[in-house]
C-alpha cells in the first residue's frame, strides 16, 4: 500500500503541470471537452475487471522496466522539445509499464482498452490536427458537391467553397466534422468493447465511426446547402445548423448501433449454427 | 554444474574481482538457459545486489531456475520485485524531474518569452505577436491592405483586377462563417481569388455586427467595390463569394461542444445496455 502510494505521489508530482494544462484545456476548448468524462469511464471499465485482476496470477515481466524507462524518456524529450502531446501520451505509458513490471501480462490484458481508452482524452498535435481538418474540409466539400448535383441544385465548387445559384457555402475548419467524428470513434471504442462477438468484430465497429463520421458530414452539408436554397440563408445560420450537428451525430451513432447490430446477430447466428452442428 | 543450498560456491571466493566474474558467469549462464521472463527479472535483480558482498544465491535462492529445485515463496518474490522497483521508479522519477527541472529553468532564464506553442517553446527570443483576443486583427494604422481603395496594398490585386466585381448596393448581401453561407447574384462567381483550400479563417476588424456574422457595408474607398468597405471579406484565402464578413475562426460552432456528443453517445449505451438488462430473464 505503502508502494502504490508513493508511485501516484511520485506520478503525481511529475505530471501535476501536465494534468493541469490538459484539464485546461479541456475547459476552454469544446473540441476536447469531452476529455472530462474520459478518465472516470477508464476507471469504470479498469473497475469493471476487478474481479479479473485479483483473480490473475501476477507474474512480472521485465518488459515493464523497458516501457517505463522508454515512456519517462518520452516525457522527458516531450518537456524539452515542449510537445505536449508526447508528455500527455507518456504518462499512459509509465502506467502500463508500471502495470506490466509489477503484475504481468495477465493484468496489463484486463486493463489494455481503459488505457488505451485514455487516449481520447489527449488533443492531438496541432500539425495532426490541421492537417486532418484540411482533409476532412476537402472530403465534405466534395461529398457536398456530389450529393447537391445528384439532387439537381447547380453547385460550384472552388477547393472548400461550394457556390449555388442563391448561396455561397463555405465549408470552414468548425464544419469539417472532426468534432464530432473524434466524439463518434470514442463512443463506438465503446460500444465495440462492450459487445459481444470476435475481436476483429469489435475493431471494426470502432473503424466504422471513420467513414460514418465522414460521411454523414458531407450529407449535412449538401442537406445545409439544399435548405438555403430553398429557404433562405436562414436555414443555413444559427441555431438549426447547430442542431444539425447534433442530429447528424445521433444519426451517426445510430448507424453504429446498426452495424453492432448486424455483426452480433451475424455472430449469434453462427453460434445457434454451432449449436445445431452439435 | 548443480548447486545445492548451504553450499554456495560464492564464498569460496574472497577476492572481489573473483567473486565478480564468477556472479556474472552464474547470471549469464542461468539467462542463457532459463527462458522465462521472470527469471531473467530476479537474475537481474541478483546480479545488481552485486555490491553488497552477499551471497547472490542466497538472495535469488528459490528463484524457477531449471538448474535450483527449489522454488522461491511468492512472498519473497514479490518482496524483491517491489525492492527492485522502487529503486528503479525512484531513480528514474528522480532523473526525469532533474532533467525536467533545469529544462524548466532554462526555459524561464533571463527576458525570454514564451513561445505561441501551447505557451512552452524555449526557441522564442523575440516578444510573441499579440493577438487580441476578440478575434479580430488590428491592421497597422488602421487599414486593412484588403480594403477596395486605391490605396490598399492589394485590393486592387483582389478585388479590382482579379475577379468579377459584385455589384454595388449589395448591402443585404450576408456571410455567415463556420455555416458560411453568402447570399449573391445568381451564378456570380467568387471575386476572390482562390487560396489554399480550408485554411484558417483570417480574423478582420470591422464594424459592430455580431461575430461569425456579419452584413456588407458600403465600401468607403473611391474606387472600391460595394461591400468591401471595413467589412471586406478575408477568409484565409477562400473566397465567400466576395460579400462582406467579418471572420472570426472559432465564433460560430456549428458543432456542439464534444461533451455534449460523448455524452449524447454515452447516455445511449446506457439506456440500450439498461434495457437489454432488463429482457434477460
Amino acid at each position: 500500500m505503502v508502494g502504490v502510494g508513493a508511485w501516484v505521489l511520485s506520478a503525481a508530482l511529475l505530471y501535476a503541470a501536465v494534468l493541469v494544462k490538459l484539464v485546461q484545456q479541456w475547459g476552454t476548448d469544446p473540441t476536447y471537452s469531452h476529455g472530462f468524462l474520459v478518465p472516470p469511464i477508464a476507471l469504470f471499465l479498469a473497475w469493471q475487471e476487478r474481479d479479473r485482476l485479483r483473480d490473475a496470477p501476477s507474474r512480472p515481466s521485465a518488459l515493464g522496466l523497458v516501457l517505463l524507462a522508454v515512456s519517462l524518456g518520452l516525457y522527458v524529450i516531450g518537456s524539452l522539445g515542449a510537445e505536449l502531446f508526447v508528455t500527455r501520451v507518456s504518462l499512459i505509458g509509465v502506467v502500463a509499464g508500471t502495470v506490466l513490471y509489477v503484475f504481468g501480462w495477465n493484468h496489463l490484458r484486463l486493463v489494455a482498452f481503459p488505457l488505451a481508452f485514455l487516449v481520447f482524452m489527449i488533443p492531438l498535435p496541432a500539425i495532426v490536427f490541421d492537417r486532418a481538418t484540411v482533409s476532412l474540409q476537402l472530403v465534405a466539400s466534395r461529398m457536398g458537391e456530389d450529393l447537391l448535383r445528384a439532387a439537381n441544385v447547380p453547385v460550384l465548387r472552388d477547393g472548400n467553397i461550394l457556390t449555388l445559384p442563391t448561396i455561397t457555402l463555405e465549408v470552414n475548419d468548425a464544419c469539417s466534422g472532426i468534432r464530432s467524428l473524434m466524439a463518434l470513434l470514442s463512443v463506438a471504442a465503446l460500444v465495440g468493447h462492450f459487445s459481444d462477438g470476435a475481436r476483429w468484430k469489435r475493431a471494426s465497429l470502432a473503424f466504422a465511426a471513420l467513414p460514418i463520421a465522414i460521411g454523414l458530414n458531407g450529407v449535412r452539408i449538401a442537406a445545409t446547402g439544399l435548405a438555403a436554397s430553398q429557404f433562405g440563408p436562414a436555414a443555413a445560420s444559427g441555431a438549426i445548423h447547430t442542431a444539425s450537428g447534433w442530429l447528424v451525430f445521433v444519426l451517426a451513432l445510430g448507424a453504429v448501433w446498426a452495424l453492432q447490430k448486424t455483426l452480433g446477430s451475424n455472430a449469434a447466428r453462427a453460434a445457434h449454427a454451432r449449436l445445431g452442428t452439435v | 554444474m548443480k548447486h545445492r543450498r548451504g553450499s554456495s560456491p560464492w564464498l569460496t571466493r574472497t577476492h572481489p574481482a573473483e567473486q565478480f566474474s564468477f556472479r556474472l558467469q552464474w547470471v549469464v549462464e542461468r539467462m542463457a538457459v532459463c527462458a522465462d521472463v521472470q527469471a531473467h527479472t530476479q537474475l537481474l535483480a541478483c546480479s545488481l545486489r552485486m555490491f553488497e558482498r552477499r551471497p547472490c544465491e542466497e538472495l535469488c535462492s528459490g528463484t524457477s531456475l531449471p538448474l535450483n529445485s527449489n522454488r522461491p515463496s511468492r512472498k519473497a518474490t514479490m518482496l524483491t520485485q517491489r525492492h527492485f522497483v522502487a529503486a528503479m521508479t525512484g531513480l528514474a522519477l528522480a532523473a526525469t524531474l532533474g532533467a525536467t527541472a533545469s529544462a524548466e529553468g532554462r526555459r524561464n532564464d533571463g527576458s525570454r518569452h514564451r513561445g505561441s506553442h501551447e505557451d512552452s517553446s524555449q526557441f522564442v527570443s523575440a516578444p510573441a505577436c499579440s493577438v487580441p483576443h476578440d478575434g479580430h486583427v488590428q491592421f497597422v494604422n488602421d487599414r486593412s491592405p484588403f480594403r477596395g481603395s486605391s490605396r490598399g496594398a492589394y485590393g486592387h490585386i483582389f478585388f479590382a483586377g482579379g475577379g468579377t466585381t459584385v455589384p454595388s448596393g449589395n448591402s443585404s448581401q450576408r456571410s455567415v462563417t463556420g455555416a458560411s453561407p453568402s447570399t449573391g447574384a445568381p451564378g456570380t462567381p467568387s471575386p476572390t481569388p482562390p487560396g489554399r483550400p480550408g485554411g484558417p479563417a483570417m480574423p478582420v476588424h470591422g464594424g459592430d455586427d455580431p461575430p461569425g456574422l456579419s452584413v456588407g457595408g458600403d465600401g468607403d474607398g473611391p474606387d472600391g467595390p460595394a461591400g468591401h468597405g471595413d467589412n471586406g471579406p478575408v477568409t484565409g484565402g477562400s473566397g465567400t463569394g466576395g460579400t462582406a464578413s467579418r471572420v472570426s475562426a472559432l465564433a460560430v460552432n456549428p458543432e456542439p461542444a464534444s461533451l455534449l456528443l460523448v455524452g449524447t453517445g454515452l447516455g445511449t449505451i446506457l439506456l440500450a445496455r439498461r434495457r437489454a438488462r432488463k429482457q434477460r430473464p
